[in-house]
């Protein structure tokens, strides 16, 4: 029997010794401390001297973003909605994305951007589908679409990419797949779904 | 007293002085383990250093956030908060403390003021709220398990001040040494220690009202 006070001290030791950090965690601390870096504006001397004329270029900027609207590429856009299987009927509770029915099909499309990718993650662990690698990928109205069978309990991440460069291929690791993209500067989205 | 991880063994207490005067000081050494964080801070390459910071510390730096703040999505923003707090600081990283003792000050300014802004909105929602659970009586006098222990220690933590229960957990759950303590909590060795002594025994006798059994 050991002695109380090292019992004690012991225990304390042991707390919280289960709690993990969220996935996905330092792609967001990446982001956030690279955002603020990209987005802050530098001080130049030339901005003293011009500042009557920003209101005039601000206006033509606009009036540019006006006419050149119709002719950008598509914004790049993720969506992912629950099919329910039907063999099973609905999916269970309002059909939101935290309530999907296992052996249904989630119909993932991405838009915009020159190249597209998507990866699915299960418990942010193992990657279980990959676009548009896998076979069951295809390219309809310009969207890069898969509809993925869920056919395992978890929690299932969805990462959406797109860029004018070459795409990195995942390397399975939702962490360090999301840590490069956050370094590689490319633009990415995520969607978590939840099957049960 | 027993280390609670190789690291504090490794270290040690240290030896105080008169008035806690330091004699090991908590300072980094040759074998700082994050030495390597130190060269990439010295080269200006703070993204690489926040990289292998949050791989080598990020998991103590979120149990020790969880322990103290008992709500799993303030723990996860607080914890987020104090990586990016600590990038932004990198480059005033003076290696006066190590870095992982610089790291966790951090995250005790941070965990105190998302404790203070919630006591504010007066909307603490215990998540994990085994502390507000009931403990079903056992036979009294029966030593005490180690599930009831877990969670009477936490709701008796909990009873605790803010600064008690800080360095009980620092102590303890991440073992530093009151040296390294001192240089996070901005008071002496001495002070701490007294102060921890002084809170195993109120601890102990928490536990086991709350339970009925022995430690």
């Amino acid at each position: 029997m050991s002695d109380p006070s090292d019992r004690l001290e012991r225990a304390i030791a042991q707390l919280g010794a289960d709690h993990e950090p969220p996935p996905g965690w330092e792609a967001k601390v990446l982001a956030a401390v690279e955002s603020p870096r990209a987005a802050a504006p530098e001080r130049r001397p030339w901005l003293r001297r011009w500042w009557p004329a920003i209101p005039a270029a601000v206006l033509a900027a606009a009036v540019l973003v006006v006419v050149l609207r119709p002719v950008r590429p598509e914004q790049f856009a993720l969506a992912v909605t629950p099919r329910p299987d039907a063999s099973r009927g609905a999916m269970r509770g309002g059909g939101g994305l935290d309530d999907v029915s296992l052996g249904g099909v989630l119909d993932i499309a991405v838009q915009g951007g020159e190249r597209r990718a998507v990866w699915v993650y299960r418990d942010s662990r193992k990657l279980v589908a990959a676009c548009p690698r896998d076979a069951g990928c295809e390219v309809i109205d310009g969207a890069l679409r898969l509809a993925w069978k869920v056919d395992q309990i978890g929690k299932y991440q969805v990462v959406a990419l797109a860029g004018s460069q070459a795409l990195p291929a995942p390397t399975g690791d939702y962490d360090r797949d999301l840590s490069a993209l956050v370094q590689q500067r490319i633009e990415y989205k995520t969607q978590d779904v939840t099957v049960r | 007293m027993e280390s609670v991880n190789s690291r504090s063994s490794e270290i040690g207490d240290g030896e105080l002085g008169v008035q806690g005067e330091l004699v090991n000081d908590g300072v980094p050494s040759s074998d700082d383990p994050d030495a390597d964080i130190v060269q990439l801070i010295e080269r200006g390459d703070h993204t690489a250093a926040l990289t292998v910071m949050m791989k080598r510390h990020g998991t103590a730096v979120y149990r020790y956030c969880r322990e103290e703040l008992h709500d799993r999505t303030l723990a996860d923003d607080v914890h987020q908060q104090i990586f990016i707090e600590a990038h932004r600081d990198l480059a005033r990283f003076a290696a006066r403390s190590t870095l992982r003792t610089w790291l966790f000050a951090i995250a005790r300014h941070r965990v105190l003021d998302a404790a203070k802004s919630r006591r504010r909105a007066q909307a603490h929602i215990e998540e994990d709220d085994t502390a507000d659970t009931p403990d079903p009586s056992p036979p009294p006098g029966d030593r005490l398990d180690e599930a009831r222990l877990h969670r009477a220690m936490i709701a008796c933590l909990c009873e605790l001040g803010d600064h008690i229960r800080g360095a009980l957990i620092l102590r303890y759950q991440q073992g530093f040494t009151f040296e390294e303590l001192s240089l996070i909590f901005k008071e002496k060795p001495g002070t701490l220690q007294a102060r921890v002594m002084r809170a195993l025994p109120l601890l102990r006798i928490c536990i086991e009202q709350r339970t009925g059994g022995k430690l």
